[in-house]
């Protein structure tokens, strides 16, 4: 059903922009947009969500930054990232076209349901076909390809393909330790994607995560007070408290249960949710192809570092989620307000990840106020920002909210994912000076 | 003539020969019925509101105004009830409106009971429901019912589904037992069900709740209630059904008012969502079985695209409950054996009502099952793409789920143990959402007719013709039994008929099957038997009456006699293997935690709960047989002293220096010639990697005084993951060489591990596989081998035994080994042999040989033609194999495990199947391009059958072991002389509770006597004569003499302490089932 409205919508273009142009901001918007959806058809974990933003729109970047004065490759500033292909000196390229193909060809390996992200590609092609010369098309087409192929070749040796096929992870027992969670004991999501190569930080461990409070189950003990901080704020909870819980939940499978019937409803993922901001603000700023992919790209790689170094950690210190601890040592019925997902609590991803696009939107747009409405195919309202660090610092108290972090998971979430936002920052200069 | 003139005809001689159809539909309109169960939806009744909202209505059956006919009561969902009296010729006048039957507001109806709960002696109408109280309506006798609701204690409100009656308490009157759900909507994860309700009858419609004080504590999701006496003592028990995760229960009757739940004692696995059940003796042996629905498709494709499998990684998985039909077999010993896979009976999709009724009146009670739902809820794609992409679930979501209809189920009793669905010839062929049923002679003419609650559109009643197209030739013998004055239809009196050879054993129940209550009256089909010799009616009130003289192909009433014995159980039969004696071995096998499936997702079954093994020899030269067991990982394998009073005592002898082994099997043997037995011991499990150091075989010398120590490199033939040791003078120099059958390389199934052939020179072991018989060393995942001469010549030949391999012989010639598989006749023969042993069956002077196999109550069983294949390759070129596991499915190899586990493994294949549909669609050849599938490794399984290899004349031949011995995996075979005759009887044992993540176990096995009658004949002694009664996860099996005794039969346990029983000499008398 979903599958179909997304083709339908592009034969809407079709139709419409043979009087408008198709623009290259067109096709970096539609493309992000694509992925989003496809990712959440496919039902990718977060942090696979995050690796396809990432590299989608690496390919994108370097099949288009050519066709704007003021750019350069990102080969050399990415972690192994160390050649890409040139177009041919003195030849005329349409970097729409070879944008295209780019992203279709780094689609077709890092998303599931291709036939959706090939008929955005013939939709688009069709478009360009009709303006640009047959030489011209073909060439670009056959340059994008292989910026295509190469971003294919440069994603797998990353790690993650073989992380696939190891063994179920044993998570370790101990009183402190996570163990599978309500309603649904899910095994652990993505255990393995702390070891995948990073991008731009040097490595996962690079900044140390702020640690978490020291387990205890002692009464006077401050784990047990946090832990009674999530109970106490989950029973007062206000309405705007529940509605930024919600609004920032962002767990891309929910499993719904009625009895007999259990089936999943699907939302945006935390990182699709920054993509979808980068998105609307991108749009507003009316920006054009190649610095669309200039901040799709350092966003995207901030949320794929955001994730790799978060999991890193939380698979590393493996900490009891509270609906375990509340269960187990205080309240056998409580439960928290949103699912919890399945994978230990510190620290927080959302807070992380939230934390780090925060900064590179920052770094791109300044202290910009904007609304944010994700959320309404979702059923909630828009919500209104100050500015990005706001949006952040509400996304990660979102979790405490939802009872599914200790405050502390979330604050050291924050912080981590700051320090990660301007490291890519830092690092990722692809503007000539 | 034309080719459509010819076809015509061709279609015309073919519509001729058809063979009879038991049944013919007769309308609902021919019959007067225009009651009609429709549910009608709305945003606040629909299954997202109520789970239960399309449970459907169900069928009450009995004779309300006396006239010798079966009236009809039927319960609709939201439209009260509906009566219709018979007027005796198969047509029906409706009364609802004025018989006093009347519901008229809005709560959901479920089960009727129809019965004398007043006492008067008319039969009564009970409706359960949702929401409101429950109804009962009191029968003047002539079909004019009072609402006596106000005033009835049965008026409760308990969500309930349906009410059962039994004197429990044997005073003469029905109690009642309401089967209660719960709260329609239910979410997260800690609510449980309403408790079921006991009410006890004191007399002229006075009931007494004494749940709270009967042992009664039944808060699952009931969804129905069967009574039977389940063990034989005369007093009646209950079987619950419970929806979900909340396990079923067997209640017994404790014979002083209060009752105890068995079931987890009593059953290895149960059904899942239990929905509909019944009771009845499919076997005739004179013992209760017990049958119970759930939800497992028949259909390859429906069972790929909907709920129907469970997982052992699912939140709710429940070790002892599975999603199939249970058909649990009485074996008379307090357990049952869930036989439902070899009797084919285990899938008949959404399942609801199961009946069981002699239909064809051959004598043996066939198997009626309904099914369908009027939303799919367990559409995968459905499910899965409720909320998929945008808004929240919509209040009318369930506007959109999809029907199913789906075709009844008729399984027509072949041999007692297994079924044949004949639903195609049976005339039921009429896909419906079809909820409770009845069975019910309509025309008194002696046999069986159906009539089913449809949902959404009138009933159907289907007459059963057999005696019509049969005539005289149908035999039978009707009984209509005249009770206690609180009881007039002597409901839960036990009848057995004695007729020639044969003997049939029925209860008469009042509710049955799903929300219905059937006829009240017993047919007896007579099959080929010529006359009745006598009927032993054994009533509730715990007397008995015996009656000789009963007419054929008529009803007979049968009165309680005013002066009747009591009756008491037969003598037991003397358990002649019941251990008597005082001989105990302090082991308990602690099996280390491992999960196979986390390594390997797509593993066939574990390799890591082999053990233990076991070795028997006199170790400290006293004269008397030790033993010693093999401990699994973080255990030693220890050694036992057997003491002059038969007990066993544990002997520190340095075997214990290892703990981080898996020893799975020992032998005690005199390897150095010095008049000992010196020991090895084989190590094996799959929680390692290969060529860890834990893998290493080890050798023992004894001292003479039983004390040992281990021989540094002793058995020198590397690292492997072994299986078994046996031992043979080979090469006849006077010492005993020894062969170590390798298992799987831990992690890289289905690569074998190396089996070695170790020469004994002088007490050393050396490796000369490779030399003396070229082959072996991988000659596949071998579980058992044995030497044994088996072309006559005077050595010892090898015969070695595995998976997806056929059992292999290593023909022994001056000392060098060939395999002579092939020409011995083995090929085809591949299957899942776990055990073998060397045996003259046929008392002819030769060895045959004794194949134990997985057995054939499985899930997937190999047929003729149709294989079990298994590819493995690393296909998706991630660094870790995928083993896809297929099985035949009208010609097409579709993968067994479903597309959520696959997908796990192998998730780049998402990219192709986006939706459960597509996958169920995709064979192996859909799935792995032809090319790339061509390089892979195929395993194939031929056959599951356990099977004895005769010896004719130098060539063996297959022929399977009694149906008995096929319900459960065969691990271990033991050739002993029971009885004294002369020739060589077999005991069996086994289980695998180690299947994949979503077909786990084969847990029916309880170990079995077969007894030969010289000629190679084997026939079953039960459990409850033989007293051989061996549950669990039995492994290994040894024999253990004991001087001036009778010697010990010792069944060593995976994960247990082994049993031990008396090898007591069998009287020749005895006599086996089937």
């Amino acid at each position: 059903m979903k599958t179909l409205s997304i083709i339908l919508a592009f034969l809407v273009l079709v139709g419409s922009s043979t009087a408008q142009k198709l623009t290259g901001a067109d096709i970096a918007h539609q493309w992000n947009r694509c992925v989003i959806e496809v990712i959440m058809e496919d039902g990718f974990g977060p942090p696979v969500a995050a690796r396809i933003h990432a590299y989608a729109n690496l390919a994108g970047y370097q099949a288009s930054y050519m066709s704007e004065p003021g750019y350069t490759t990102m080969v050399g500033k990415l972690n192994g990232f160390t050649a890409c292909p040139q177009p041919q000196p003195g030849t005329t390229y349409d970097y729409r076209v070879a944008t295209v193909a780019a992203m279709q060809v780094a689609c077709s390996k890092l998303l599931y349901r291709i036939s959706i992200s090939d008929s955005l590609a013939a939709v688009q092609f069709a478009v360009l076909k009709a303006e640009v010369p047959a030489d011209v098309f073909d060439r670009s087409k056959a340059f994008g390809v292989d910026v295509g192929k190469t971003i294919n070749a440069y994603a797998k040796a990353d790690g993650y393909p073989r992380t696939q096929g190891l063994p179920d992870y044993e998570w370790p027992r101990c009183d402190s330790c996570w163990i599978p969670t309500p309603p649904n004991f899910a095994k652990p999501l993505s255990p393995y994607c702390g070891q995948v190569r990073t991008i731009v930080l040097k490595s996962a461990s690079e900044f140390t995560v702020p640690p978490s409070i020291p387990f205890s189950t002692a009464k006077n003990a401050p784990f047990y007070k946090a832990a009674m901080e999530v109970i106490e704020v989950s029973k007062n909870l206000t309405d705007e408290q529940k509605e930024i819980a919600n609004f920032w939940n962002d767990n891309p499978v929910l499993t719904n249960y009625h009895g007999h019937f259990v089936f999943n409803s699907r939302q945006i993922s935390p990182g699709g949710h920054w993509m979808n901001i980068t998105n609307r603000v991108l749009a507003d700023h009316q920006a054009s192809m190649v610095r669309c992919f200039e901040v799709y790209s350092t966003v995207a790689f901030a949320l794929f570092d955001g994730f790799t170094a978060c999991w890193a950690e939380k698979f590393r210190g493996n900490l009891i989620r509270p609906v375990t601890y509340i269960n187990q040592h205080i309240d056998k019925t409580w439960e928290p307000m949103l699912q919890t997902p399945p994978f230990p609590e510190h620290a927080s991803g959302h807070s992380t990840i939230t934390a780090a696009a925060a900064v590179v939107l920052t770094a791109h747009f300044g202290d910009v106020a904007f609304t944010d409405s994700t959320e309404v195919p979702f059923g909630w309202k828009p919500r209104s920002f100050k500015n990005f660090k706001q949006a952040a610092q509400e996304a990660s108290v979102s979790r405490l909210y939802g009872g599914i972090h200790y405050r502390r998971g979330c604050d050291a979430g924050n912080e981590h994912g700051t320090m990660i936002g301007d490291a890519v920052v830092r690092r990722v200069h692809v503007r000539t000076k | 003539m034309s080719i459509v003139a010819l076809a015509f005809i061709v279609m015309i001689c073919l519509s001729v020969r058809a063979p009879a159809q038991i049944f013919q539909q007769l309308s609902a309109q021919r019959a007067g019925i225009t009651f009609r169960n429709d549910i009608i939806e709305s945003d606040s009744f629909n299954v997202l509101a109520d789970f239960y909202a399309y449970n459907g209505g169900g069928v009450g059956v009995g004779d309300l105004n006396g006239d010798g006919y079966q009236d009809l009561v039927f319960t609709s969902t939201q439209r009260g009830v509906g009566t219709y009296l018979s007027n005796g010729d198969l047509t029906f006048r409706d009364v609802s409106a004025t018989c006093g039957i009347r519901i008229n507001d809005e709560s959901v109806n479920t089960g009727v009971l129809v019965a004398d709960l007043t006492g008067d002696g008319h039969l009564d109408v009970y409706v359960c429901r949702r929401y409101l109280a429950n109804r009962l309506f009191a029968n003047d006798g002539k079909g004019n019912f009072t609402d006596v609701s106000s005033t009835s204690a049965l008026s409760i409100r308990g969500f309930s589904s349906q009410a059962a009656v039994l004197d429990y308490d044997r005073d003469g009157d029905l109690d009642v037992y309401v089967v209660n759900s719960g709260e329609p909507r239910r979410k997260g994860y800690l609510n449980s069900g309403l408790c079921d309700k006991l009410f006890r009858n004191d007399g002229g419609g006075a009931f007494t709740d004494v749940t709270a004080a009967s042992g009664i504590n039944d808060k699952g999701y009931g969804l129905s209630a069967s009574i039977g006496d389940l063990n034989n003592d005369g007093w009646l028990d209950i079987v619950v059904t419970n929806d979900f995760e909340e396990r079923d229960a067997i209640y017994l009757n404790n014979r002083n008012g209060t009752f105890s739940d068995s079931a987890q004692r009593a059953m290895a696995n149960m059904s899942w969502a239990s929905m509909g059940s019944d009771i009845g003796d499919v076997n005739d042996d004179g013992l209760m079985d017990i049958m119970t629905l759930d939800m497992l498709p028949r259909d390859d494709y429906r069972r790929q695209t909907q709920l129907g499998g469970m997982s052992i990684y699912g939140p709710f998985f429940d070790s002892l409950q599975r999603v199939h039909n249970a058909l649990h077999l009485n074996r008379g010993n307090g357990r049952f054996s869930n036989i439902c896979y070899q009797a084919g009976v285990a899938a008949t999709d959404w399942s609801w009502c199961v009946l069981m009724g002699d239909m064809d009146l051959d004598g043996r009670l066939d198997v009626f099952v309904t099914n369908g739902t009027k939303r799919d809820i367990g559409d995968q794609d459905y499910s899965y793409n409720l909320f998929a992409g945008a808004e929240p679930m919509r209040s009318d979501a369930y506007t959109t789920m999809p029907r199913s209809t789906l075709s009844n189920f008729l399984f027509r009793n072949t041999t007692g143990l297994k079924f044949a669905d004949v639903t195609m010839q049976s005339g039921l062929v009429d896909p419906q959402v079809s909820n409770g049923a009845a069975m019910v002679d309509l025309d008194n003419d002696g046999d069986l007719d159906l009539v089913v609650s449809n949902t959404d559109t009138v009933p159907s009643i289907y007459i059963n013709r057999t005696i019509e197209t049969r005539g005289a030739a149908a035999r039978w013998v009707g009984i209509a039994l005249r009770g206690t004055a609180g009881n007039a239809h002597g409901i839960g009196a036990q009848v057995t008929l004695h007729a020639g050879t044969r003997t049939f054993t029925r209860e008469v129940s009042a509710s049955r099957g799903f929300h219905s209550t059937s006829d009240a009256r017993l047919v007896f089909g007579l099959g080929s038997s010529a006359t009745v010799d006598s009927c032993v009616v054994r009533w509730p009130t715990g007397v008995r009456s015996v009656h000789t003289v009963l007419p054929h192909n008529a009803y007979s009433m049968i009165a309680v006699p005013t002066t009747a014995a009591a009756w008491k159980p037969d003598a037991h039969p003397p358990e002649y293997m019941s251990k008597r004696r005082r001989a105990s071995i302090p082991f308990f096998h602690k099996e280390n935690a491992y999960d196979d499936f986390k390594r390997e997702r797509l593993l066939p079954y574990r390799f890591s709960k082999d053990g233990p093994g076991v070795a028997v020899g006199d170790i400290n030269g006293d004269g008397y047989a030790d033993v010693v067991l093999t401990g699994a990982k973080y255990q030693a394998t220890a050694a036992f002293l057997q003491q002059r009073d038969e007990t066993f005592v544990p002997w520190s002898c340095g075997i214990d220096d290892v703990v981080d082994a898996e020893d799975v099997d020992a032998l005690l043997l005199d390897v150095d010639g010095d008049k000992d037995l010196d020991l090895i011991v084989v190590t094996g499990g799959n929680e390692f990697s290969s060529n860890d150091p834990e893998l290493e075989d080890r050798l023992y010398r004894n001292d003479g005084k039983g004390t040992f120590t281990r021989v540094a490199k002793g058995l020198p033939g590397g690292y492997h993951s072994g299986s078994c040791v046996v031992s043979a003078d080979y090469d006849r120099d006077g010492d005993l060489d020894v062969f170590i059958g390798g298992r799987c390389v831990p992690g890289q199934f289905p690569q074998a591990a190396r089996s070695v052939l170790y020469r004994n020179d002088n007490g050393v072991l050396t490796d000369v596989t490779d030399k003396v018989a070229p082959g072996l060393a991988r000659c596949g995942l071998t579980s058992q081998a044995t030497w044994t001469d088996v072309d006559g010549d005077k050595d010892l030949d090898l015969v070695v035994v595995g998976q997806w391999m056929t059992p292999r012989v290593w023909r022994n010639t001056k000392g060098q080994f060939t395999d002579v598989s092939s020409s011995l006749g083995f090929d085809g023969q591949e299957g899942w042999w776990y055990s073998v042993a060397a045996v003259d069956i046929d008392n002819d002077g030769d060895n045959d040989l004794v194949a134990g196999n997985i057995g054939l109550n499985a899930k997937f069983v190999p047929e003729a033609g149709k294989p079990i294949v298994c590819y493995v390759s690393d296909f998706d070129e991630n660094g870790s194999l995928d083993h896809i596991m297929t099985h035949d499915v009208q010609g097409r190899r579709m993968p067994t495990r479903g597309r959520s586990t696959i997908l796990q493994h192998m998730p780049t294949l998402t990219r192709k199947y986006n939706t459960f549909a597509q996958f169920a669609n995709a064979d192996i050849d859909d799935l792995i391009a032809p090319a790339v599938k061509d390089t892979a490794r195929t395993l194939i399984a031929r056959t599951f059958a356990s099977t004895i290899y005769m010896n004719i004349d130098g060539r063996f031949v297959a022929q399977p072991l009694p149906e008995m011995a096929q319900i459960s995996p065969v691990m271990a075979v033991v050739p002993r002389d029971l009885d004294g005759d002369g020739d060589q009887d077999v005991i069996i044992v086994g289980n695998a509770k180690t299947q994949d993540g979503d077909v786990i176990g084969y847990d029916a096995g309880m170990g079995l006597v077969l007894r030969n009658d010289k000629r190679g004949l084997l026939t079953p002694i039960e459990p409850w004569q033989s007293g051989f009664s061996a549950p669990h996860d039995s492994r290994r099996m040894a024999v253990i003499p004991v001087p001036g005794l009778k010697d010990l039969l010792i069944v060593t346990v995976n994960g247990r302490s082994p049993r031990l029983f008396d090898l007591q000499e069998f009287p020749m008398s005895m006599k086996g089932t089937r």
